[in-house]
């Protein structure tokens, strides 16, 4: 719990979310820890509840859990991540909206190429099934996917892999944005 | 009937006297539908025009009365209000329940039913559209809530509202039962309705409510809906759980009311709502023109507990045998009593046993006049519900300025605070919260007065309502309009409360929270919260206030 708290701190600070656009969550064996709805990220003090990752068990605390709940679920189910760090990054969401769903953004700064490869980009609504799906099938061979005009989904092994993920994929989507406009390549 | 009240009101209002025996209907002017709605507020202002009266002396009146949308598809809106003088606060007091009875009345052609006098002996009143009549009702005095039900439901199709014996016997917590499944809850509404000897009100009837505009109306109903199936809270809540959903999240923030609101720590698991869930397995029950469904029903045709009812018998008598709160609930239905005024007396008396709780909801049940512990955790002499307000500060704020006492129902921060809709707010704080709350007050005073369940603000808003409205009514309504009502209704209630005596001392909580709460910091916000509602530093409405209000002539 004082991972979440710790990096979704980080994640303010840092400027990669501002206050509560976006989520943390952590697995822990069959359940889940996660931030609750409406929450800020720079304050998950008392914040964070804990929720079965299978669906087919509700549990009282899933109304005040992240609205993305479920999609958080589809991931740990479909993946072996163990952490997951959503943040409406603004150069992500940008970036995403200017390739579209479907597109691969490819960073232009060596250690983001190195880290991340590439960043699919992928759609469906927020909230829908539709999106938890395409995430989650996305970070099944990425560390992370960019939701179009929403934010990044970051996974890791640990929250703090995830964090540095997040991070990444911010600064792989600022330099690629400055870059192309540069090159007047937007 | 005014012609411009043809839509969505019904511009007929019932008026029974039963010391003279008589029966008129008169129509009411069409500025007070348009300025009080219906239900919570018409009530209102029925009871604060009847004057300064003794609860339960002839010269009070029970008013009985649903809003524009009841009896029309609006989701949520089929419920009712019935307005009086509390016997247990002194307070103007309406009290709001499900069931079928606003959609009935509606149906039989009538907004509300204003109740005079005092019967010779017990009488049953029965209304079946335009036919009205008071009935010899001495063969169901002295029979609880589910038997006297049952026997009515042999004789008569329709919607029924029953006290049982503590209503009977003018106890001071007595509710008033309808279709034998839902409560007119709190505040002694039951004993007003006994000392009438009024035993029952029976309704039926074979009308529509008009709708000015059936397409507009039909876009609106469905957006409604819409939002109401994808809220989280009710999807993924009430609809699975009920509000037994409370339980696991209560304890999870340390707000539940544990050993008559000590303040120690809890181990609720055994109560939590997914453990009723499995350990009874029940029906969903509905309201009508529902899609929520909270209500939960055994067979055998008994409710199960809310909410309120698992977390006053609960953690607050530190019992924790589920079992013994089923019972318990099912006692206070059939008796006719307010589950929280009784968890609280209860727990007054240091009472923890399962045998010796039982024992003493019956003698509650049995007993009169004097049920009430003037010691009990209450405000304005209303027992406190299911949350301590030292750790949901909001809503003990709202506690502390409720008009009708200790209640959690009338700015309903349990949605922000606890539930985080419409949005996430601290409950640890009580910054900010005398505009939270005044404005949650006000929009509940116009939802009580539509009348609509307070759920469906869990996925809506005013504006989807004010919308309906203006389908519903043909008159142009928003949502400022609709808060405007609420102020307006608020703002009476307080005059009425005035009126009674009530001071800025009773706008307070009991000494004992004031362990964790700051009492300077409360008194500021009540500063800022009278301020901010036009008032004088002793909680009386300005003059400007109430004029801008409408208020002023009549007063």
């Amino acid at each position: 719990m004082e991972e979440l708290i710790k990096y979704g701190r980080k994640m303010v600070v840092s400027g990669l979310v501002d206050s509560h656009f976006g989520n943390v969550s952590k697995r822990v064996g069959d359940r889940m820890l996660i931030s609750t709805t409406g929450s800020m990220l720079d304050e998950l003090e008392g914040e964070i509840v804990s929720v079965p990752i299978d669906t087919a068990i509700p549990d009282e605390m899933d109304i005040i859990a992240s609205s993305e709940v479920n999609l958080h679920r589809r991931i740990y189910d479909e993946t072996s991540a163990l952490s997951i760090l959503h943040g409406h990054s603004r150069y992500a969401v940008a970036l995403s909206m200017i390739s579209g769903a479907g597109s691969l953004i490819v960073p232009r700064d060596s250690e983001s190429l190195y880290l991340l490869h590439e960043i699919p980009v992928v759609g469906g609504g927020v909230g829908s099934d539709e999106l938890a799906e395409s995430v989650a099938s996305a970070l099944k061979d990425n560390k992370a996917t960019i939701a179009e005009g929403h934010g990044t989904f970051a996974r890791g092994s640990t929250v703090d892999e995830a964090f540095v993920v997040l991070s990444s994929v911010e600064h792989a989507c600022c330099v690629k944005y400055l870059v192309d406009m540069w090159k007047n390549e937007l | 009937m005014n012609p411009e009240d043809r839509y969505g009101w019904c511009g007929r209002i019932l008026e029974i006297n039963l010391s003279a025996g008589s029966i008129t209907t008169i129509t009411p002017q069409s500025n007070l539908l348009h300025e009080y709605l219906g239900g919570r507020g018409l009530g209102a202002r029925f009871v604060y025009d009847n004057g300064v009266v003794d609860a339960l002396s002839e010269d009070n009146i029970l008013v009985f009365a649903a809003g524009p949308l009841t009896g029309t598809p609006t989701p949520a809106s089929g419920r009712a209000s019935v307005t009086t003088k509390s016997p247990a606060t002194g307070t103007i007091f309406d009290a709001n329940a499900g069931g079928k009875f606003g959609y009935v009345l509606k149906k039989a052609g009538f907004d509300a039913i204003v109740v005079r006098g005092i019967a010779e002996m017990p009488v049953i009143i029965e209304v079946e559209d335009d036919e009205v009549d008071i009935k010899d009702g001495r063969n169901l005095w002295g029979i609880n809530v589910k038997e006297a039900t049952n026997i009515l439901k042999k004789r008569k199709k329709g919607s029924f509202a029953v006290i049982g014996k503590a209503g009977e016997r003018r106890s001071n917590i007595a509710s008033i039962a309808v279709d034998g499944s839902h409560y007119f809850a709190r505040g002694g509404v039951g004993a007003v309705m006994g000392s009438k000897n009024l035993k029952a009100i029976v309704i039926s009837g074979s009308g529509k409510v008009q709708i000015f505009d059936k397409d507009q109306f039909e876009k609106t109903r469905r957006t409604i809906h819409r939002m109401l199936v994808a809220s989280p809270t009710i999807d993924k809540g009430l609809k699975v759980f009920g509000t037994p959903v409370l339980v696991k999240i209560a304890e999870w923030m340390q707000i539940l009311p544990v050993g008559n609101f000590s303040g120690e720590a809890f181990d609720a698991s055994s109560l939590y709502g997914s453990k009723l869930k499995s350990a009874h397995p029940s029906k969903r029950r509905a309201c009508p023109a529902c899609p929520i469904g909270c209500k939960r029903e055994e067979n055998g045709g008994y409710e199960l507990p809310e909410y309120e009812t698992i977390a006053m018998f609960g953690p607050n008598l530190l019992n924790r045998d589920l079992e013994t709160i089923i019972e318990a609930n099912r006692i206070c239905n059939d008796y006719g009593i307010d589950t929280i005024s009784a968890g609280g007396i209860i727990a007054d008396l240091g009472v923890t046993g399962s045998d010796e709780i039982l024992g003493l909801v019956k003698d509650l049940g049995e007993s009169g006049i004097n049920s009430k512990h003037s010691s009990s955790i209450s405000v304005k002499g209303l027992e406190l519900p299911g949350y301590d307000p030292r750790r949901v500060m909001g809503l003990g704020f709202s506690y502390a300025t409720s008009n009708r006492g200790g209640c959690h129902t009338r700015a309903y921060m349990v949605a922000p605070e606890i539930l985080k809709k419409p949005k996430a707010i601290n409950p640890l704080t009580l910054g900010g919260k005398a505009g939270y709350v005044k404005v949650f007050q006000d929009r509940f005073a116009a939802v009580d007065s539509l009348v609509v369940c307070k759920f469906a603000f869990f996925g809506v808003s005013e504006e989807e309502y004010a919308n309906i409205l203006t389908a519903v009514t043909g008159l142009e309504f928003t949502s400022e309009d609709l808060m405007c009502v609420g102020e307006r209704i608020w703002n009476l209630e307080r005059l009425y409360n005035l009126r009674e005596g009530f001071t800025r001392a009773d706008d307070t909580l009991p000494e004992q929270f004031f362990d964790g709460l700051s009492r300077d910091a409360f008194e500021d916000t009540l500063d800022e919260y009278y301020a901010i509602r036009g008032w004088d530093d002793g909680g009386v409405p300005k003059k400007d206030k109430l004029r801008r209000l409408g208020l002023l002539k009549k007063e």
